[in-house]
């Protein structure tokens, strides 16, 4: 057992401790760590409840929104009985019930420019689980002047997405889509293609704070279509022309852990 | 249309297509009706930034898919 993980701990995490890959020295890590996510629906419930699991040590959770009816054949923090409540404190209760040591900051309030750089705070890693384009850009720009990475992930409809922006090493959000989408209702959606993505993105955030940095989706796009069952990654290049990094990057430097 | 010297044959989301020669990436978005702003487009497996659209000429036997991002969360 290790001198920093309790009884309790080490037979909690046993069957990933047990890894090579993560071992007790990424599960100290794991306990260490500081995660802002923002947006507790389809993809943040998912993502949320494998980071509190895992033993993410610090988890701060923004959301503005509060339960809806409609959320929940794919929100899976939220119950029938949270309908009306603040997704932020449904998700705290949640949370705090699967994993008492994680330490689990929520927070109801819209995202801005203005209070971005406040709310992300110290922590290591920005996990998207917005439903917008906007509140992605201004993760963006909060990623970019802290040096903070962003694990991205969308869905619409069947099909999802998921990359890693790097400070320094990938280009931004604003390299792969510097125009505003049109104007669209809330999409449909099928629970389970924000539970693939949500996990992934846990994947990803999981693997970046235990230092495992092969394979983290840097610089590339992993399209997952929900109709054909396939899944691709798409290679992303430099955009030079990016307004806002300016495609700034070296994918060999070794600006994060 | 079968291809001839004005002509080249790509794949387009999976379809075998036969377009002029020389057609640039924004050419071919107009001819397929694809227009969103903030389309992704794949190109041999390498993401298309819009600025290179209208440079961009598709080569014979280019494997291009023309995705909607998904944005909702």
């Amino acid at each position: 057992m290790s001198a920093h993980l309790s009884t309790e701990e080490a037979l909690r995490y046993h069957r990933q401790v047990t890894l090579a890959e993560i071992g007790e020295q990424g599960q100290e890590k794991l306990k260490h760590a500081r995660v802002f996510l923002a947006g507790l629906g389809g993809l943040g419930s998912v993502s949320a409840l494998y980071l509190a699991a895992a033993g993410v040590g610090h988890l701060h959770v923004v959301d503005r929104d509060r339960v809806e009816l409609e959320n929940l054949n794919r929100q899976l923090l939220h119950f029938t009985g949270d309908i009306g409540k603040r997704k932020a404190e449904s998700a705290a209760n949640k949370l705090d019930a699967l994993n008492p040591h994680c330490r689990v900051t929520a927070v109801h309030e819209t995202i801005t420019m203005e209070n971005g750089d406040r709310l992300v705070g110290d922590a290591q890693l920005i996990v998207d689980g917005t439903d917008n384009v906007e509140t992605r850009r201004i993760l963006n720009r909060i990623s970019l002047r802290k040096g903070i990475p962003f694990v991205l992930g969308g869905v619409d409809g069947m099909t999802g997405m998921v990359t890693l922006f790097v400070p320094g090493r990938t280009p931004c959000f604003e390299c792969l889509f510097p125009d505003r989408p049109s104007a669209k209702g809330p999409p449909g959606v099928l629970g389970p293609l924000p539970g693939i993505i949500g996990s992934i993105q846990a994947l990803v955030a999981i693997k970046f704070l235990v230092g495992l940095t092969h394979g983290l989706l840097e610089s590339r796009l992993l399209y997952v279509d929900g109709i054909r069952l396939n899944f691709k990654t798409i290679k992303l290049g430099k955009n030079a022309q990016c307004p806002v990094c300016g495609g700034n990057f070296n994918p060999e430097s070794s600006s994060h852990a | 249309m079968p291809e001839d010297n004005s002509s080249i044959e790509v794949i387009i989301n999976g379809f075998k297509e036969t377009v002029p020669k020389g057609a640039s990436i924004s050419e071919l978005i107009l001819n397929y009706d694809e227009v969103d702003a903030a389309m992704i487009v794949e190109r041999n497996g390498r993401f298309v930034y819009p600025r290179d659209y209208p440079t961009t000429q598709a080569q014979p036997g280019d494997v291009l898919e023309f995705i909607h991002p998904d944005f909702g969360g």
